[in-house]
């Protein structure tokens, strides 16, 4: 009888330690649409992030993958059927306090069409890799160097212009602003084939 | 020289020591099939170990849950990092303490019982008496105690875990007492702690605690000299022992972890 | 071979025959070279001082002890060459009464009883219940069957003991020291239930003590042990007039004799002397 109990006991906890505790309840949920939005840099952005708009969750990094033609991150995240996202949206990374773990933020747009399946974000924000930032600084108070000597300095020969610009113009605009309205990236789009 | 051959015989001793019981669980192991033909011997046996320990490991769990989250609390505060609480009471639990918490309370509760449980029974003579029976204590007597406390180990862990994350320990003090938002703190554990990590690394390694607790506390009883001061020594060895093994076993459990994922 | 010694079943009066039995436990040798028969249906008793290993012989006798030399048989079966399967089929067989009972302490009385039943057998609970009153019955403890063995008093552990044992009807029954540490009434009861369990069942019994008046009564057949070997042995009437002046001192008791009241010292006066440097 009290065996019963106690075994009851252990396996609801056993369960709520699982679907409660863990991060298996969301991940198990098959249920939602996916998009997909590249990005120069992911920084340390995992599988099973959040994405947020506004600050509520409305999904989950499904996947990253490294396109080999394009040499960008493409992660694409499973959003739930509830929440609708204008066609135009902006997807960025961004960071949860200052040590806390990195998410996607969705910046709502304002087309009259929502996303669909399969879409792609054309507007994407690459994460703020703190080195980077620290680069940027380092250089601009040295004043006499110029930006070229910086950029190279910092990304390895592989990275094209595109994440140069990005990386600078992030760390400009992004540092205390609101993450969604500035410093976008166009790479996205140009990149497309 | 002396010295030298001193330190050779007792570390050969101790090799000795561990192939007897290693033979000796191979024994218990293979008595466990016939076991399931009779599960009512089993589940009085939960009843002692599991059942009996279940009040100890629920206010440990409050207590770890609320101290981890106090002190957790003050030094995240300082990085204004108060919604990361959560995450850190529930890795630190789910990781960690909780398996070797649970495993420390249960050598001392459960382990420390069947070692003089079964010491005893040697010496007045119950385990002989069972032999001339035709029964064989293996199965009858060590089987049951073994395979009850490899399953009791998993339930009283999660149990732990709940305990110390729940509403009782950790969320208690960092939602209730320290003001820390609610949703945070639940969402906050819900991404960082991972199924096929973090939780299966619970199970896995309160099932090995549990059947190294069970395991030295039946050897330790079942071989005690029968007497007074044997079966008492015997219950001394195996909190001493289990607890050690739980602790060392944790360390390569853990970094075999590691280095899997 | 089985098969032809329970063919002449009644052609082989031994049960147990032990040949040639040597065994030391660690570094004390215990037996050097014993010959001991169990012949059928009787009570045959092994007497000797404390100390001695007799219930060392019933260990080997049961197999929980392997001799270093020599052999011993039940039935005809070597007990040493079985293996653990072989061994217990044989043990349902015999049965033993503990010195201490050896009751299991978490079972009641009844399910004490019960236990080598419900072991063993697939018999339906009602049946069991039947052979457990009868069993008790026998031992005139049906009206204990609630009672933890906690409970119980030395002489009616034992009783309850017995009856545990009879409970698969062995055709042989070991006791060790059944006498020791009961009161006159018990030690009355305890006589005449092995005496009757004998007479009655035909039970072979091995009764291994060193409480010479009851022992003699009872035994149809007695070796006298002492310090690894078999002193004398013979129905009682000849242990009592043994000229053994050894089993003389055992069974009337004396301080003196062959064996001596002083363990080996020093000359005591030296010893006293000696004592104040």
């Amino acid at each position: 009888m009290l065996v019963g109990l106690f075994v009851c006991l252990g396996i609801a906890a056993i369960f709520i330690l699982t679907y409660r505790v863990s991060d298996l309840a969301d991940r198990s949920d098959a249920s939602g649409y996916t998009v997909t939005a590249a990005f120069n840099d992911i920084g340390g952005l995992k599988v099973g992030a959040p994405v947020d708009l506004a600050g509520v969750r409305i999904g989950r990094v499904t996947d990253i993958k490294l396109d080999q033609t394009t040499y960008r991150a493409v992660a694409t995240m499973r959003i739930a059927d509830q929440y609708k996202i204008p066609s135009d949206s902006d997807a960025s990374i961004l960071t949860s306090g200052l040590l806390g773990d990195q998410y996607i933020g969705v910046g709502p747009g304002g087309a009259p069409d929502n996303m669909k399946n399969g879409d792609k974000f054309m507007l994407t924000q690459s994460a703020i890799v703190l080195e980077n930032l620290i680069g940027q600084f380092m250089t601009s108070f040295a004043g006499g160097s110029s930006d070229d000597d910086a950029g190279s300095g910092q990304h390895g020969s592989s990275d094209n212009q595109n994440s140069q610009k990005n990386s600078q113009n992030g760390s400009g605009n992004d540092m205390f602003a609101p993450p969604a309205s500035s410093g976008q990236d166009t790479g996205g789009a140009s990149s497309r084939p | 020289m002396q010295r030298t051959s001193r330190i050779f015989n007792q570390t050969f001793g101790w090799l000795a020591e561990l192939g007897r019981s290693a033979i000796f669980l191979a024994r218990v192991l293979a008595a466990i099939p016939r076991l399931l033909t009779k599960p009512r011997l089993l589940v009085e046996q939960i009843y002692s170990v599991g059942v009996l320990s279940l009040l100890i490991v629920v206010v440990a769990g409050i207590f770890v849950g609320m101290v981890l989250a106090l002190s957790g609390y003050r030094a995240l505060a300082d990085f204004g990092a108060e919604n990361a609480l959560g995450t850190s009471v529930a890795l630190v639990v789910v990781r960690e303490l909780g398996p070797v918490v649970t495993g420390l309370l249960f050598a001392g509760r459960a382990g420390s019982a069947l070692a003089a449980e079964i010491g005893l029974m040697k010496a007045t003579d119950q385990l002989s008496g069972m032999e001339m029976m035709a029964v064989d204590p293996v199965r009858r007597i060590v089987a049951p105690r073994f395979l009850a406390g490899v399953i009791a180990m998993p339930l009283l862990t999660s149990i732990f875990c709940i305990m110390a994350i729940g509403a009782g320990g950790g969320y208690f003090i960092g939602v209730d007492m320290l003001g820390v938002d609610a949703s945070a703190y639940w969402n906050g554990i819900q991404s960082s702690v991972e199924f096929d990590k973090d939780i299966l690394n619970v199970f896995i390694k309160s099932g090995v605690f549990g059947a190294i607790i069970t395991w030295v506390a039946v050897y330790q009883g079942y071989h005690a000299p029968p007497t007074s001061e044997g079966v008492s020594r015997a219950t001394t060895n195996t909190v001493v022992i289990a607890s050690l093994a739980i602790l060392a076993a944790n360390l390569m459990l853990t970094a075999v972890m590691f280095s899997s994922s | 071979m089985s098969d032809a010694f329970a063919s002449r079943q009644d052609e082989t009066p031994n049960l147990v025959a032990v040949r040639d039995l040597y065994f030391s436990l660690g570094e004390r040798t215990i037996y050097k070279g014993v010959n001991i028969d169990i012949a059928r249906g009787r009570i045959t008793a092994i007497m000797g001082p404390s100390g001695t290993g007799k219930t060392t012989l019933l260990r080997l006798i049961s197999g929980q002890w392997r001799a270093d030399a020599g052999e011993v048989t039940f039935d005809g079966q070597a007990i040493d060459s079985l293996s653990q399967s072989r061994l217990f089929e044989l043990r349902k067989r015999m049965g033993m009464l503990f010195q201490s009972g050896a009751l299991l302490t978490d079972l009641s009385v009844f399910d004490n009883v019960a236990f080598p039943l419900r072991e063993h057998t697939r018999l339906p609970e009602r049946l069991v219940r039947d052979i457990v009153l009868m069993k008790l019955e026998a031992v005139g403890l049906r009206g204990a069957r609630d009672l933890f063995p906690a409970q119980l008093s030395g002489g009616m552990a034992r009783r309850v003991a017995l009856a545990r044992a009879i409970a698969l009807d062995p055709e042989m029954i070991m006791y060790d020291e059944p006498f020791a540490g009961q009161d006159p009434i018990s030690m009355g009861v305890l006589l005449r239930l092995i005496r009757r369990l004998n007479d009655v069942l035909g039970l072979t019994a091995i009764v291994v003590s060193h409480d010479v008046k009851e022992t003699l009564g009872i035994a149809d057949y007695v070796y006298v042990i002492s310090d690894g070997e078999v002193i004398d042995h013979g129905d009682p009437e000849h242990i009592r007039h043994s000229e053994s002046e050894w089993v003389q001192q055992f069974i009337h008791a004396s301080a003196d004799g062959p064996v001596p009241f002083h363990y080996g010292a020093a000359s005591y006066g030296q010893d006293l002397l000696g004592a104040g440097r």
